[in-house]
């Protein structure tokens, strides 16, 4: 399988396979592209944002992201899970809005909303 | 009942409600866009014509000859851009030197003065971009530039000023006749009485007037297309350069706007869609090729948009001004160019009769003086300070390209027949005029629409009906 | 109108680059540095990139555009250093005197130095002439990027975007996420001219189509919106082929053609420009051709990440900084640098026979290779060289020299930047 690796911008293309137990992969520029590859090849994991609707607050909107990589085929899933959230401020940056299941990443403020004075 | 109604607040609707203003009389113009100046009054070449083109006797040639004269004062009491700068109209072979005194003596004819036909050479030594192949030109002094829409806002603005009403997004679906007056039903379908009925509907007055039962002429719509250059190409021509018709067909012009841009096109293609504004690319191509005979170092990668006008052209050739065989219809059609130039001198000489009709007597106080928007741009360091001093709005800039303030769009949406759309400030203001084209300030410009309108955001448009900015909340 | 002011380093723009520079500058040694933004707030065009993928290099660790913000406004507080907002900046002079606005009135600062950070705009519409309704619903991606993460307004429901840059790779992904259909990602060009890693998390994760060698050429309207755009296959050349047109039905257009340095403060002060980059010209000081006038970040050249463009804009505060408290040195001989072979680009220019000091050049490659050895030369002689792989022109290669190989530089009369075998 080849996979672009998304670790850093460079983007190297890998070339992956399994072999015996392990794997054979080329084309990565670092280790962190092997450990990139492989996870495509058995679990691919990202990162992802979103813009929420907040009431109450000095903005009318607050930022989201993955507090760690989510499985790539929940990302629907949690994206409208959160978007039919009903937030309101004050909101810090880092505090978790919706907290992710099977230990994966949560979805946490990326900024901080105040209160409306 | 209303004493007259005017369809269409174009150019001409605006200038004569705002003419027929200085007489007593009670005035509605109903106008099926959102704002004024919606069609081909925004979308031509804002040239203020010498007059040596129209044939002598037409109507084209009188009221342009009228017409230029009063742009002078006009320009001041009404506060719009405008600039004699002059005009060549260049010859590209040797033998086309007899078309250009042709040309020459149909303008004496038509009484204008200071024409004179120039060489190449002559033309090049102040305008160094025109190109090498023009072997002469006649020159016109009295040409001048004009931002058409500004023109037609400032018209409508004095015309409300004056006591004339304006009933927007509606489109008028009859006109008849009852009696002494004339009944205007609308799409909306409210109704209207008027003793006078001016028919000013651009490229669609040949429809109107059928409406009325005068339908005795057409109207053909004929598409223009034209690149609008970056400010930074300016040094192209100071000039407004018009081509002699070639061979290969009527030429394009390349002008300087009153804002600094440079302007190049029309192209002319007869179209069966009235409303079809939308560029083609054989249309932009034919505009540039065409505008490179004149000025060969035109890039199109200064260009900052494109656009399209509609001109209404008449199957009798020349401007259709005046009664018509149903009483108490007035036609005002066929206006196409000299048609912004004459403009002025129509609502005059159409004020005037329809003053006559009515028995309408001049008004004694007149308000003579509108101001427009307070332009940031144009102002010194000190003129600055001083309005920001009055008015901390005026020193938020909003639009970065133009130097529009959050104070000026807010002006020219709150003032009488203020804009209610990104488009209606951009003509007011030039918000979004600019090099980026409204890419930065669109986003505050959509919300100091609807904050200072009290509309949510999700109703604010780019140019009314259905045009909405934003499919709804995230 | 307040004339009194003076500061040693004025930096105009608040976004990275200015914050880098305005950082720099300071711990350089000019503590009265100001820093002028325009907006109501610090951060510049990070605050609406709302997605990861930011500070690799700088901060080690994968920030959202305002966390990646927030680190940088916090270093310049820690600092204390003074910054304005809502106040534009209208005109730099030559001497140095920086006139700008804002809701107090109109005033001027006579700067020692300044640093000019404005960051870059996105083409338009009008600056590729796409033919077509003038109708609502046609945005720049960026637009489309502020209505949605910073406004929280759907640009669209049924997008098709045209342009692969990254901004357009984000918001395909960004548009999907907040529930829009995405159609297809148009690029007239035979590849993508956004990172790879783009296409793959922001188009491939979603299906979403990337049509290479593809154009829209004609846009359609139905009521004043955006109703659908006619696509087109497009021929080596970058022309539509006729009879290849197909209709795509959606009611946003989204743009991702390029961007461009805002320079009207640098024309407008007389510094000369760069043919290709369309930003400043600059010697390795990241000085333009006015003295003590500085320029850095997208305003100089569009970068392809922000943690480059703040190393860089370090570069500039620094020397600007510099500049201002030892006054400005005699201008010696500048050799500018050739680029040859794979290289479309360099940034310096220029570099300065009379100065000192390690050189860092960042350059752009204008064609994709497999890899390749980047080459500097001084007088046909080389003196540095670095192998890369994955050469594409969406990625800038930096070449970090060190101070004898700069040294060399500064004594040629030819210096030439060039990728090789």
């Amino acid at each position: 399988m080849e996979v672009t690796c998304i670790v850093c911008p460079r983007g190297c293309t890998v070339e992956i396979a399994h072999s015996g137990d392990g794997y054979t992969v080329s084309g990565n520029g670092c280790k962190r592209g092997r450990d990139y590859a492989i996870s495509e090849l058995s679990c691919p994991m990202r990162n992802f944002s979103l813009t929420l609707p907040i009431t109450g607050g000095d903005a009318d909107v607050i930022a989201v992201r993955t507090s760690s990589p989510v499985k790539r085929e929940r990302i629907a899933d949690i994206a409208a899970a959160a978007r039919s959230l009903a937030l309101s401020a004050p909101i810090k940056a880092g505090e978790i809005i919706m907290a992710g299941e099977d230990g994966e990443g949560d979805l946490i403020a990326v900024a901080t909303v105040n209160s409306r004075e | 009942m209303k004493d007259v109604i005017i369809i269409g607040a174009g150019v001409c609707g605006c200038a004569i409600a705002d003419a027929l203003g200085e007489y007593d009389c009670d005035i509605a113009v109903i106008e099926r866009a959102s704002d004024v100046a919606c069609g081909a009054s925004k979308a031509n070449s804002g040239i203020v014509h010498g007059g040596f083109d129209a044939p002598i006797g037409s109507l084209k040639a009188k009221f342009n000859a009228l017409g230029n004269p009063m742009f002078d004062t006009l320009a001041e009491q009404l506060d719009f851009p405008f600039r004699r700068n002059g005009a060549y109209v260049l010859a590209f072979d040797t033998d086309r030197i007899s078309s250009l005194n042709a040309l020459l003596k149909r303008g004496i004819a038509n009484g204008i003065s200071g024409l004179k036909i120039v060489s190449g050479d002559d033309v090049r030594k102040l305008n160094p971009n025109v190109s090498a192949a023009v072997t002469a030109a006649l020159y016109s002094p009295s040409s001048g530039i004009v931002s058409p829409y500004e023109m037609t806002i400032a018209f409508a603005e004095r015309a409300y000023m004056r006591g004339a009403r304006f009933i927007f997004d509606t489109c008028v679906t009859s006109v008849t006749r009852y009696g002494d007056y004339m009944r205007v039903t609308c799409s909306d379908n409210s109704c209207y009485e008027a003793r006078l009925v001016i028919n000013c509907a651009g490229v669609h007055a040949d429809e109107i007037a059928a409406m009325a039962g005068a339908g005795d002429f057409r109207i053909k719509g004929r598409r223009g297309e034209y690149y609008l250059l970056d400010k930074t190409q300016s040094y192209l021509t100071d000039a407004t350069l018009f081509q002699l018709p070639t061979a290969l067909g009527k030429g394009v012009l390349v002008a300087p706007t009153v804002h600094g841009n440079v302007l190049v096109g029309p192209t002319a293609l007869d179209t069966d869609n009235k409303d079809d504004v939308s560029a083609t690319a054989l249309g932009l191509a034919e505009a540039a090729d065409k505008g490179r005979l004149s000025v060969p170092s035109i890039s199109l990668k200064s260009a900052i948009t494109q656009f399209v006008g509609v001109r209404a052209h008449s199957d009798r050739d020349d401007f259709i001004i005046g009664m018509s065989s149903v009483e108490g219809f007035y036609n005002v059609a066929g206006i196409e160019s000299p048609g912004l130039t004459s403009a002025p001198a129509i609502a005059v000489h159409v004020a005037k009769e329809a003053a006559q009709y009515l028995g309408a007597s001049r008004k004694q106080d007149l308000v003579v003086i509108r101001k427009g928007i307070p332009c940031f741009a144009a102002m010194s360091d000190d003129e600055r300070a001083k309005l920001i001093a009055s008015d901390s709005r005026y020193g938020k800039i909003v639009c970065r390209c133009e130097c529009v303030t959050e104070g000026e769009i807010i002006d020219s949406i709150k003032r009488p027949l203020g804009a209610r759309d990104l488009d209606g400030v951009k003509r007011r203001t030039r918000a979004g005029m600019g090099r980026c084209q409204a890419g930065f300030c669109s986003p505050e410009v959509i919300r100091l629409i609807a904050d200072t309108l009290g509309a949510p955001i999700t109703e604010v448009t780019k140019c009314g009906a259905g045009s909405y900015v934003v499919a709804g909340r995230i | 109108m307040i004339n009194s002011e003076h500061r040693s380093v004025v930096v105009i723009g608040g976004g990275p680059a200015g914050l880098s520079a305005a950082i720099a500058a300071y711990d350089a040694g000019a503590k009265d540095v100001l820093i002028l933004e325009r907006d109501g707030r610090l951060g510049g065009i990070l605050n609406q990139c709302i997605h990861a993928g930011f500070g690799l290099t700088l901060f080690k660790s994968e920030l959202t555009g305002p966390e990646y913000a927030a680190r940088l406004i916090d270093m310049a507080a820690e600092r204390g250093i003074e910054y304005r907002l809502d106040t534009a900046v209208t005109r730099v002079d030559a001497d140095k005197t920086v006139t700008c606005v804002s809701r107090e009135g109109v005033f001027r600062i006579a700067a020692s130095a300044v640093v000019l950070t404005c960051g870059c705009r996105e083409r338009p519409r009008g600056a590729i002439g796409i033919a077509g309704a003038r109708c609502a619903g046609v945005y720049t991606a960026g637009t489309a990027q502020k209505l949605v993460n910073i406004m929280g307004y759907m640009a669209g429901k049924e997008c098709v975007i045209l342009g692969s840059g990254d901004i357009g790779l984000i918001m395909a992904r960004r548009m999907t996420l907040q529930g829009a259909k995405v159609r297809a990602v148009l690029e007239i060009m035979p590849r993508a001219s956004g990172l790879p890693r783009n296409v793959a998390q922001c188009l491939d994760d979603f299906n979403i189509p990337l049509m290479t060698s593809h154009t829209v050429v004609d846009i359609l309207s139905r009521n004043g919106r955006v109703s659908g755009v006619i696509a087109a296959k497009t021929d080596e050349s970058m022309r539509p082929i006729a009879g290849s047109e197909f209709l795509l039905p959606c009611d946003t257009l989204l743009l991702s053609v390029g961007l461009v340095p805002e320079t009207e403060l640098a024309r407008d002060a007389g510094i000369g420009l760069h043919a290709t980059t369309g930003g400043a010209k600059v010697d390795d000081s990241l000085m333009s051709d006015i003295d003590g006038i500085f320029c850095a970040g997208n305003m100089l050249h569009v970068h392809d990440l922000a943690d480059y463009a703040c190393l860089e804009s370090e570069v500039a505060g620094r020397n600007a900084a510099l500049y201002a408290l030892k006054g400005a040195a005699a201008r010696g001989k500048s050799v500018p640098v050739e680029c040859s072979d794979g290289i479309r680009y360099t940034v310096p220019m220029q570099v300065l026979s009379s100065a000192s000091g390690a050189i860092t050049f960042t350059a752009r490659p204008s064609t994709e290779r497999a890899s390749g050895r980047i080459c500097v030369e001084a007088d046909g002689e080389e003196i540095y060289s670095k192998r890369e792989l994955g050469i594409r022109p969406a990625c800038m290669l930096r070449l970090t020299l060190n101070t004898a190989q700069s040294d060399k530089l500064r004594s040629a009369s030819r210096i030439c930047v060039s990728v090789r075998e």
